[in-house]
């Protein structure tokens, strides 16, 4: 009965947006009664209700292990913790696809909660648009991949959840990216209503700056656990592939992040104002495209779903429908929007409109990169695949100088146009610059491109201590630091401070990681020595036991290094409900930096021998711990953005 | 300049075509059982659980389904039922993978033994020559040992019908 319930569910929020969006087409008619628009509001409030509740009955059916389900069949097993019953809800296309609508309805019921002081017109055609979105997405479930199918006769097992995504990484994992993804759906939504209204404010800019930011957080907190999932769980021994669905989704959070600062020259200087709705816009239509491509099964990724042409189909329907609308709507509304306004080069907003084309550059050349296969395919129907060394070609050039300049304007104030400033701003902080990046290279002598990473994060450090610095300087009384002044500054710059010292950890660590690591791999029989870096690895012991749901070997290490002694152990899984197997790598983390240790199979079988496989990674944590502090930055930001979303929205 | 307000539009639709070309001559992959079909079952070196007969011999000039399964597998206990319903239209003979005679007896006690002869790949080598990729799965062959069908995961009774045609033809 619950099935049929939460199916039930879905059909008739279906309906109620379809309702709203018949209603719509009448609105230019109507004068905006107060009555109207608030049927129009209990309407968005009860569907989105009826989808959320539709989401939790495919998890109740999941953790009672209803076998009567197909999905629920399909991907679990009776043997399973409770965690990973709950995270095999979104495991699956169907499912991920089913909270996806969950998140998008959490999001809508935010928005109508906050609606309170926005104009009426203008909140009406954001639920709208939100209406249109939510309308594609259910009709996507509902008619292509429907999780509430029962199947008949009632299995009494379930077919098992892959054991790559039984872990607390993956539970936790899609939740997070999805936050972010459905998150710009709000951003979207506030462009669309811009645009029909045929103007952008400074408060319009002020009011989608939460949500932006919202859609940030989530995003790079989900690509910052995929990667240290894939890490640590997926044994492939490094932090990121330049797989097509990694790309898919690395180019919204490029986008969402030069938005991030095009919405903020659009609030402050009422400037780049068509450029910050294009972003919006492209930012989901990515968001998008990257669905398309994952859930048709275009591009083969370890991230694909079960391919079905059908669903591609609805989705690239959908996809040009609400792009290329939107696009159409944004050439004919271009000359309304925009005021002729010019941006000088040297000042804030110049450093952030260039910064903006670079970011953008950057992730036009990956979606480039990870769509040229479908065209070179089409063209001469030749398979090509697009690798990491054309994506650290393309992507490296753009995004130096992008982190040099992010640099400069944190250190630039608005509207300013005089090189004497920038002169006076700056040579402070070059000559420290300089004089600490020979140091480093002095020290340690490293290769060129290790070099330029470490000088972008001190550079990108020292920008931000330089202008920590001249806020705290008294300008009248020369040479004295004004320490009450620390108070003073706004939360959201110290927000700003932390998500830039993030980058610059961040690079630091992809640096000295990949400048610094070494990487042993050999077939190994018991006690066996092996070198490494300053470790010396012995292969001691091999045992085998069987666990929950799996049979687990697991091999012992000694380390040695200097005089430091301790143990490691690595295990391989074999799952008993499908046989397949997968490894769980053994880390020792020496605060900063990784020894990591895989154990393959048996080679050749019944010999003892194993395949071992050793990394060193020297202070890969930075790379998370950037990733982190940016996130952060973006939390303290949106803290004292509270108020005025409180009050304002 | 004109034109120029629609570029981001144009690229978009450019990209589209190529988009929609792609999953237009999308097939519906399925790598998994398309690699032996219609070719001839490997000869496999695997004996019967009593010694007597070699699977070679055992499928010259009939028309068998081979049925992989294994004890320890949970899909095995799904798919049994619909084995026993049509073991007496048909040959059904059995491989046991990575198994041991002790719980193949007590698995075929338990649930009933839909199979004409039982075989065994206790080692799993042998199997990596019929393209394994996890149990069971099953494999409909005639006279000649042409491979007709390779069926991955547990069967249904969809899968049977199917059968049913193919033995019709």
């Amino acid at each position: 009965m619950l099935p049929e319930i939460g199916h039930i569910f879905l059909i008739i929020s279906f309906l109620l947006f379809s309702v709203q969006l018949v209603f719509s087409l009448k609105f230019n008619s109507l004068d905006l009664k107060y009555s109207f628009f608030d049927v129009v509001k209990r309407l968005s409030f009860f569907s989105y209700i009826l989808v959320i509740s539709s989401f939790f009955i495919l998890i109740i059916n999941y953790v009672s292990s209803d076998f009567s389900v197909l999905n629920v069949y399909n991907n679990t097993h009776t043997n399973k913790p409770l965690i990973y019953k709950i995270s095999g809800t979104w495991g699956n296309h169907e499912g991920s696809l089913l909270m996806w609508l969950a998140i998008l309805s959490l999001y809508g019921l935010l928005f109508l909660t906050f609606t309170k002081n926005l104009p009426k017109r203008f909140a009406f055609k954001v639920m709208v648009t939100l209406a249109l979105v939510n309308l594609g997405f259910i009709g996507f479930t509902v008619f292509t991949s429907n999780p509430f199918i029962r199947t008949f006769p009632v299995p009494s097992e379930g077919l098992g959840l892959n054991p790559v995504l039984q872990d607390p990484g993956l539970a936790f994992h899609p939740p997070l990216l999805y936050l972010g993804y459905v998150g710009l759906t709000i951003p979207f939504s506030f462009s669309i209503a811009a645009l029909l209204q045929g103007e952008v404010t400074r408060e319009w800019a002020k009011w989608v700056k939460p949500w932006i930011l919202i859609s940030w957080i989530f995003l790079t907190l989900g690509i910052t656990l995929g990667s240290w999932w894939a890490y640590y769980e997926l044994g492939w021994g490094g932090w990121w592939f330049w797989d097509p669905v990694e790309n898919i989704s690395l180019l919204p959070w490029l986008l969402t992040t030069a938005l991030l600062h095009s919405v903020k020259v659009t609030e402050k200087r009422d400037g780049l104002k068509s450029w910050t709705i294009l972003l919006s816009i492209l930012a989901f239509s990515l968001t998008l495209l990257g669905t398309f491509i994952v859930r048709s099964g275009l591009l083969t990724s370890v991230h694909a779903f079960a391919s079905d042409p059908a669903r591609g189909i609805f989705i690239l329907t959908f996809l040009v429908f609400v792009t290329a609308g939107s696009l159409l709507l944004y050439g004919i509304k271009l000359e309304k929007i925009e005021n002729k306004k010019n941006i000088y080069l040297v000042s804030r907003e110049g450093g952030l409109l260039l910064n903006n084309i670079f970011l953008c550059a950057s992730a036009m050349t990956i979606l480039l990169g990870t769509i040229w296969p479908l065209v070179i395919e089409v063209t001469t129907g030749q398979d090509i695949s697009v690798g990491a060394p054309y994506f650290k070609i393309v992507f490296l050039p753009l995004i130096f100088p992008a982190i040099f300049l992010s640099g400069v304007s944190i250190n630039l104030n608005w509207k300013i146009t005089n090189l004497d400033y920038l002169y006076s701003r700056f040579w402070k902080l070059i000559i420290i610059f300089i004089f600490l990046v020979s140091i480093y290279y002095i020290i340690y002598d490293v290769p060129v491109l290790i070099l330029l990473g470490v000088a972008s994060a001190i550079w990108m450090l020292l920008s931000v201590i330089g202008d920590f610095y001249s806020k705290l300087f008294d300008k009248f009384k020369s040479f004295k630091i004004n320490l009450n002044k620390v108070k003073k500054i706004r939360l959201s710059i110290y927000g700003m401070y932390f998500a830039h010292i993030g980058v610059a950890v961040f690079i630091l660590g992809v640096a000295l990681s990949e400048g610094m690591k070494t990487y042993y791999q050999g077939v190994e029989s018991l006690n066996n020595k092996i070198n490494v870096a300053d470790f010396t690895i012995t292969f001691s012991k091999l045992d085998k036991f069987k666990k929950e749901n799996w049979i687990s070997e697991t091999g012992t290490f000694l380390v040695k290094k200097n005089d430091n002694k301790f143990k490691m152990k690595a295990e391989r899984r074999v799952y008993l409900d499908t046989g397949m197997p997968s490894t769980e790598a053994a880390i020792k983390r020496n605060f900063f930096s990784h020894l990591y240790i895989v154990m393959g199979q048996e080679q050749p079988k019944g010999s003892g021998k194993r395949i071992i496989r050793i990394y060193h990674n020297p202070h890969i944590i930075f790379i998370w711990l950037g990733a982190i502090i940016m996130a952060l930055g973006g939390v303290i930001s949106l803290i004292d953005y509270r108020k005025s979303f409180f009050r304002k929205l | 300049m004109k034109l120029l307000k629609f570029l981001p539009l144009i690229i978009f639709l450019i990209v589209s075509i190529f988009l929609y070309n792609k999953i237009k001559h999308q097939k519906k992959l399925e790598p998994l059982s398309s690699a032996l079909i219609a070719k001839k079952f490997p000869s496999l070196k695997i004996n019967s659980l009593d010694n007597n007969d070699t699977i070679n011999d055992f499928i010259k000039n009939r028309f068998v389904i081979i049925n992989i399964f294994a004890s320890w597998c949970a899909p095995c206990r799904i798919e049994h039922e619909v084995l026993k319903s049509f073991s007496q239209e048909y040959t059904i003979i059995g491989l046991a993978y990575k198994d041991s005679i002790e719980n193949i007896e007590s698995f075929l006690l338990e649930l009933g033994n839909p199979y004409k002869k039982v075989f065994y790949d206790f080692s799993g080598k042998e199997s990596i020559n019929l393209g394994l990729y996890g149990v069971p799965e099953t494999f409909l062959i005639n006279k000649n040992r042409k491979i007709l069908l390779k069926i991955i995961g547990p069967i249904n009774n969809d899968h049977i019908k199917k059968i049913k045609e193919i033995i019709n033809d």
